[in-house]
């Protein structure tokens, strides 16, 4: 009242609060707020294995007991084709990129219900809690990355030049993890049975994906079908990288993964977007 | 907007759908309502609350503006709305500057990083920067008091250590418009009034816009110039604080309206132990020795009444009554050894018992009475002592008054009890050392 002048340009920008509900995140404000999410993911890290003995070690025992199980079970018992490589580091290459897929989408659906209090109590950007979890995950990664390289060499395999486009696959791994995560999150609040779904839908998927198995032991009749399932190209393609190997799925399958995992994301952001601000309400 | 209005509030409404959080919805329910109901939905009409109803005001740049109202009065939604917590179903907010909340200290602590790691991860939850903390950590750390167990697990303080590191966190945020919520009532005595000095002080520097939500009315007096009363939602009152203090306290309900408020029934009370034998009756508060009522001015006097059935069967037996703040220590109680009661009633009949306290010495605030009749342990087994008690048998509320009538409002920072004083200035010594001759303030 006491300036009634023109609009000073200095003047802090202007807030609107209203009942309008968002179609995409602000990706400026998040960007703002990135420390935060990155401060929240090395908490999960640091009190994850505070007080444990084996500490670290514990996020490559998963990946390596589960090789070792499917070398057996499917590929002593079953005897299922891993296509001439050793069943062991031939199933681990496939469970890279599957366990990076599944774990960003478990703790991307859950990561609201954990941090509930906050959501109630303090106002910043929702996405900054899905983010976090990221950072676990690709700390996860990395290690098994490590541990992948041992294992070629251990194995006589070797890395080729086709490692170059691993990054790529991770990458479609992730986004197609974090946009089903995204969707699953923005129900898991109202809606608490993601929590029960989630792992059931994963390890139903988990069958239907190429990382037990090749997929030259599903019949060539079903196969584009089999394709359908983007992931399935993603596991072929990280272990086409990985191992060096020839079998590439065809490229309309790879042009869709792609495009899948675009509109999943995109689609998993808005929907978050839309439904976020009434999260406090409801948690 | 003006450049200098820095929250600007229009036909604020918010409604929420009851059951929307109590009872969390399971897909098949929905999917069993859609097929019952195909074309409804089936969705039952849910209850709704009104939580806030129609807001408008204006807050400008560099003001400090209390909230005050009862519980569910709608002050906790309007600051979860102005701190984009929980978005409004009608009307709009325009904030001008950086807003920070305070809506509750220490929410994100993790029990096991330390108390180093808290203070960047709880800084950076309320929106500050690692680099601003990194300024003010030396502050931060010498305000919470808690210097040599920074490096240990939060998980290993106590709980005092842990408000009070909570709270110089939050202290030291400095947003242009600060949204403060009750957060003063935390620590002991002597960190409650340096948290008050710290609230007076981040209100007064450099323009600074408060909001202050508390039913603490003493805190809201002291912090603040102009006050808001909710009643019910609606924005009852809004001017001046002393204005909406007495609004505040007109519009709360009296004993002739509700004819309850006052009066505790003890026979119906939550007894802890169930060996105890139902003698008290009733309690019945009154504020300047009136009509019952749970709210009483300082300095006022006070007569509590007390109904005990067949006192006379334990002609031995000692009544205690204690008054304590609602953190439940005590702050003096009234017992028979000091006062002898006798039974005067016979048997099978109820006595009352009559306290009369001349002057309230209590400071604003709220407190609490526990009742118990006892017998002399001297006498008799340890588990027999107590014969009757009623723990937290009645609240009530002392209000600011002018007590000194020279305007001073007393406040927790002046302790618990008003005790009557007078001093006066006298010639001091002849040779007085350096800086001692003036004393007169306090």
């Amino acid at each position: 009242m006491t300036d009634p002048g023109p609009a000073n340009s200095d003047a802090p920008a202007a807030l609107r609060i209203d009942s309008r509900r968002h179609r995409f995140p602000d990706l400026r404000e998040l960007f703002e707020y990135l420390p935060l999410a990155f401060l929240l993911g090395r908490r999960d890290i640091t009190t994850r294995y505070r007080q444990t003995v084996l500490g670290t070690v514990w996020i490559f025992a998963g990946a390596l007991v589960t090789a070792g199980l499917f070398s057996f079970v499917f590929g002593r018992v079953a005897k299922l084709p891993s296509d001439g490589y050793p069943y062991f580091v031939f199933s681990y290459s496939g469970l890279l990129v599957w366990n990076l897929y599944s774990m960003v989408l478990s703790s991307t659906a859950g990561s609201l219900n954990t941090n509930g209090t906050l959501i109630s109590k303090i106002y910043f950007p929702r996405l900054v809690l899905p983010l976090s979890t990221l950072a676990s995950n690709l700390l996860n990664l990395l290690i098994s990355f490590g541990i992948l390289v041992v294992l070629l060499f251990v194995f006589g395999i070797g890395i080729s030049w086709h490692m170059v486009l691993l990054p790529v696959w991770l990458l479609l791994g992730l986004m197609l993890g974090l946009g089903a995560g995204l969707i699953l999150a923005s129900f898991s609040v109202a809606y608490r049975d993601i929590g029960y779904m989630t792992p059931v839908l994963t390890s139903i998927l988990l069958y239907l994906s190429p990382v037990a198995y090749s997929i030259s032991a599903v019949p060539e009749d079903l196969r584009n079908l089999y394709l359908l399932n983007p992931i399935a190209t993603v596991i072929e393609g990280c272990r086409w990288s990985a191992l060096g190997r020839d079998y590439l799925p065809p490229a309309w399958a790879m042009a869709y993964s792609v495009v899948f995992a675009v509109v999943l994301l995109i689609a998993g952001m808005s929907l978050f977007a839309y439904r976020e601000s009434h999260f406090a309400d409801v948690i | 907007m003006s450049s200098s209005t820095a929250i600007l509030v229009r036909n604020l409404t918010k409604i929420y759908e009851l059951g929307l959080s109590g009872r969390r919805e399971t897909l098949l329910k929905i999917a069993e309502r859609r097929i019952r109901h195909p074309f409804t939905g089936g969705a039952e009409p849910r209850a709704k609350l009104l939580a806030l109803d129609d807001l408008t005001f204006d807050v400008e740049a560099g003001e400090a503006v209390g909230v005050i109202g009862r519980n569910g009065a709608g002050k906790s939604t309007l600051l979860k709305i102005l701190s984009r917590i929980t978005p409004p179903t009608k009307g709009t907010v325009d904030l001008r500057g950086h807003v920070g909340s305070l809506l509750e200290v220490g929410t994100g602590f993790h029990p096991e990083l330390t108390g180093l790691e808290n203070v960047y991860l709880n800084g950076s939850i309320l929106g500050m920067s690692t680099r601003q903390i990194d300024a003010r950590l030396e502050e931060i750390v010498d305000f919470s008091e808690v210097g040599t167990f920074l490096d240990t697990p939060v998980k290993r303080y106590s709980s005092g250590m842990r408000v009070r590191l909570a709270f110089a966190v939050a202290a030291h945020l400095e947003p242009e418009v600060l949204i403060i919520d009750e957060v003063l009532s935390v620590g002991d005595a002597s960190f409650q009034s340096k948290c008050l000095e710290k609230m007076r002080s981040l209100g007064s520097d450099d323009g600074r816009t408060v909001l202050y939500v508390s039913h603490n009315l003493v805190t809201v007096e002291n912090l603040c110039p102009r006050t808001l009363l909710m009643i019910d939602g609606r924005l009852a009152f809004d001017g001046p604080t002393s204005e909406s203090m007495s609004e505040y306290v007109r519009a709360l309900p009296h004993a002739t309206s509700g004819g309850s408020v006052g009066v505790f029934d003890l026979a119906a009370a939550d007894r802890s132990g169930t060996r105890y034998h139902p003698m008290l009756q009733r309690l019945v508060f009154r504020p300047e020795r009136g009509a019952p009522g749970d709210q009483v001015r300082m300095g006022d006097p006070v007569q509590i009444e007390i109904d005990i059935a067949d006192l006379a069967q334990l002609p031995e037996a000692m009544l205690m009554v204690s008054v304590g703040s609602l953190t439940a220590n005590r702050l003096f109680r009234f017992t028979s050894r000091m006062s002898p009661l006798v039974a005067t009633g016979e048997r099978g009949t109820n006595e009352r018992v009559v306290i009369d306290v001349p002057e309230m010495p209590l400071v604003p605030g709220d407190y609490q009475i526990s009742v118990s009749v006892q017998l002399d342990p001297r006498q008799v087994r340890e588990d027999d002592v107590v014969v009757d008690q009623v723990l937290r048998a009645a609240e009530f509320t002392v209000v600011p008054a002018d007590v000194l009538a020279n305007g001073y409002r007393f406040g927790p920072v002046d302790g618990e009890f008003r005790v009557p004083f007078s001093w006066e200035l006298r010639p001091g010594d002849p040779d007085p050392a350096p800086g001692g001759a003036d004393s007169s303030t306090v």
